[in-house]
């Protein structure tokens, strides 16, 4: 039989706040991004061509101009990873 | 449980350096990956290549290229002394009553204030590795940003569940602490690596 633990998951997620303080390298680079469910929607701008000047002037009367990003929407679905422990 | 979540969350460092590491690293040359001369692609043990220089010729590749001037820089340990003990960085700080390379004042070499971290040695960075890495991060990253790496998360503090059982046959209790994430690149366009030899 299994048993929740309410106040353990309070304290591992205070002691992973205590961890990213102490050693910040992990969220430096890829810092948490906290999404609504398993399943969601994000951008990834891969090696395409992102924010480059473009000349947006028009002459009065001439036709309109387009911004364009280079940018993938993608989907995904979270994956679960568990850590297990066990006390003798 | 304290042991565990930081084990838990060294392992996550070396997921997320594995993936940044799968970046091309950048060399000398005018092809895909390179930067022309006076860049050295990272050769900073050699005494007249200048690290600095080649810090500001990958601030402006990036900038020239993707329209992004990236504000951060990681260093393996080991990148780091070759970058501090380099004659072209510690000639900057001469006449400074103490002549010492931080991530702090070094900041001030480069051509954008970008933040800069150390990792502290081959037990975080997962092995002996000399890379840099400059990119661009931004603070408070949503889903839809151009940042080089994200980790989506269900949770702030990662952990969504922790649960025991007794397990009689190792006369154990026995406890899994669960996460979701998910570990991406988003941005490479906005970030370069250099191989530190």
């Amino acid at each position: 039989m299994t048993k929740d633990h309410l106040q353990l998951l309070t304290f591992s997620q205070g002691v992973v706040a205590d961890y990213e303080r102490k050693n910040s390298i992990g969220s430096f680079l890829a810092p948490e991004v906290v999404v609504g469910g398993g399943i969601y929607h994000y951008k990834d701008y891969g090696l395409g061509n992102a924010f480059t000047a473009i000349d947006m002037r028009r002459a009065i009367g001439g036709p309109s101009k387009m911004l364009h990003l280079s940018v993938n929407d993608l989907r995904t679905i979270q994956l679960i990873s568990a850590y297990w422990n066990s006390a003798r | 449980m304290t042991d565990l979540v930081n084990t838990a969350m060294n392992n996550n460092l070396y997921l997320v350096l594995a993936q940044a590491r799968t970046l091309t690293a950048f060399t000398v040359g005018s092809g895909a990956n390179q930067i022309p001369a006076p860049f050295s692609g990272g050769a900073w043990s050699t005494t007249t290549n200048d690290p600095v220089n080649d810090i500001n010729l990958v601030c402006k590749y990036i900038a020239d290229n993707y329209g992004i001037v990236p504000n951060r820089i990681y260093f393996d340990s080991g990148a780091w002394v070759k970058y501090q003990n380099n004659p072209n960085v510690r000639g900057r700080f001469q006449g400074v009553l103490v002549q010492a390379v931080t991530p702090e004042n070094t900041v001030q070499l480069w051509n954008v204030p970008m933040q800069a971290k150390i990792n502290q040695g081959a037990l975080y960075e997962g092995g002996v590795f000399s890379d840099c890495i400059i990119f661009f991060g931004q603070d408070g990253p949503s889903q839809y940003d151009t940042s080089f790496m994200k980790t989506f998360v269900n949770t702030a503090g990662r952990f969504t569940r922790i649960r025991s059982w007794r397990d009689e046959d190792t006369s154990s209790d026995k406890y899994k602490a669960s996460w979701f994430q998910k570990i991406k690149l988003t941005g490479q366009a906005t970030a370069v690596k250099l191989t530190i030899a």
